[in-house]
């Protein structure tokens, strides 16, 4: 006998809604608004100790900033960092990152944020 | 019989508790594979819930085939849950959903001091749909075909101390994949053996980022194996699984020489059946046979376990 069994479907539903509402409620995007740089926010210059290196070889990273109250975020394309929220970074890349690698850092206050990058190339 | 079965059950624990290099990139992005791998296909108005725990462990590197030290990296581990639900929409059509958890997606490095990465949060929520494209009654078997999506659903922005943690610990991994799967089964073979096996692809789309380029290699897998039956409660399974991954891809398509791998699994398992429809499940992957693409960092145990039930909404509860 085909009769639409609405509780057995209800059950369903909500199972998968539930599911799928909570996997897609944790998706949080990071959206920062990058502004001109200013006497009270700015990056002078990223500069690494190398800019040529081989695979598991550590470099530091630094950049200098003009502004007060900053918060430090460092990304790489490939490689790793440790930063431990401040201007400088520990840079290394393991065999997966042989390449032309991007380092960004962008640096936060009350002023908005700016970015730059620097390239380090792993071999 | 009986011998042969005590034999059986012996080799299947041997090996479901040895330590097992499990290839493959480990701590990749993105959910580790669940499921009691047998995907047989539910009747309509059945929900099948299915919680499992995955641990993985590692700390070795390799060079293709061969073992070789790298000091840096002391370990790299995870710990992750899933939650699957599968629902009979017809007596053809199954259509399933998964989300897991990362609790800890970490890896200790020396810089020289040591140092901890750590990742967590929920991974990506798959959605599959199942279809029945044959059914026997004699012999009792089925071909299963299979569609679906991995949405990244999860944080692949996570950083820790002010610098973002690498894609491989990212708990989602950040592009929408794509899989189509064929399975086959026999069941009630001598009312003792049942056999499985099942064709797997999966292609992923480019990594959603407006700061870098990167596609992960496409995932090929193919199984053979037989449950047999034990006493009426205990099954052991054994799986044969032929696991191919390309390479990855970073900017102007470029491949990337230490990604991908060829890796043949042994795969025990053991399912205790309590209470009704309760299943108790514990498995474990043992590579025979493994090729990496230039240097990787292999796992050196993990083990998962985990329980479902199969739920009759329409009537009583039956597996």
């Amino acid at each position: 006998m085909k009769q639409m069994n609405y509780k057995s479907f209800s059950i369903a539903c909500i199972v998968f809604i539930f599911i799928n509402s909570f996997a897609i409620s944790c998706k949080k995007e990071k959206k920062i608004e990058i502004v001109e740089p200013t006497v009270n926010l700015a990056i002078d210059s990223i500069v690494a100790t190398k800019t040529n290196i081989v695979v598991w070889e550590k470099i530091k990273i630094t950049a200098y900033t003009k502004g007060q109250n900053l918060k430090y975020l460092w990304q790489a394309d490939h490689g790793s960092m440790v930063g431990k929220d401040s201007s400088t970074v520990t840079y290394w890349g393991c065999y997966s990152c042989t390449g032309a690698n991007t380092v960004k850092c962008t640096v936060s206050n009350d002023y908005g944020s700016v970015m730059d990058t620097i390239k380090i190339t792993v071999k | 019989m009986m011998k042969n079965a005590v034999a059986y059950l012996i080799f299947s624990i041997f090996f479901l508790f040895i330590e097992s290099e499990a290839y493959s990139q480990c701590c990749s992005a993105g959910n580790p594979v669940s499921g009691d791998g047998q995907q047989k296909s539910i009747n309509k108005n059945q929900l099948r819930i299915y919680w499992s725990f995955k641990h993985s462990y590692s700390d070795q590197y390799f060079f293709k085939n061969k073992k070789e030290d790298i000091p840096f990296i002391d370990n790299s581990r995870f710990n992750y849950s899933s939650l699957q639900a599968t629902y009979g929409v017809s007596k053809k059509w199954n259509i399933q959903t998964e989300l897991g958890y990362f609790f800890d997606k970490s890896q200790t490095v020396e810089i020289p001091e040591k140092y901890v990465f750590k990742g967590f949060g929920i991974g990506d929520l798959g959605i599959t749909t199942k279809y029945q494209i044959l059914s026997l009654i004699k012999p009792q078997s089925e071909l299963v075909g299979s569609f679906g999506v991995k949405i990244p659903v999860g944080k692949f922005d996570q950083d820790m101390d002010g610098a973002m943690l690498p894609i491989s610990l990212q708990p989602s991994t950040g592009a929408m994949k794509y899989n189509i799967g064929l399975y086959y089964s026999r069941v009630n073979l001598n009312n003792k053996w049942s056999f499985y096996s099942f064709l797997f692809a999966e292609y992923s789309s480019l990594i959603q980022s407006d700061f870098f380029y990167y596609k992960y290699g496409n995932y090929y897998s193919l199984a053979l194996f037989g449950k047999y039956k034990l006493t009426n409660r205990i099954y052991t399974v054994l799986q044969l699984r032929q696991e191919f991954r390309d390479k990855d891809k970073r900017e102007n398509d470029e491949k990337i020489e230490s990604t991908g791998s060829k890796v043949t699994y042994m795969a025990p398992q053991i399912l205790y059946n309590f209470y009704e429809s309760w299943y108790l499940l514990a498995q474990a992957d043992v590579p025979l046979y493994k090729y990496v693409n230039g240097h990787q960092l292999t796992n050196k145990y993990s083990f998962s376990f985990g329980v479902h039930k199969t739920l009759n909404l329409h009537k009583k509860s039956s597996e």
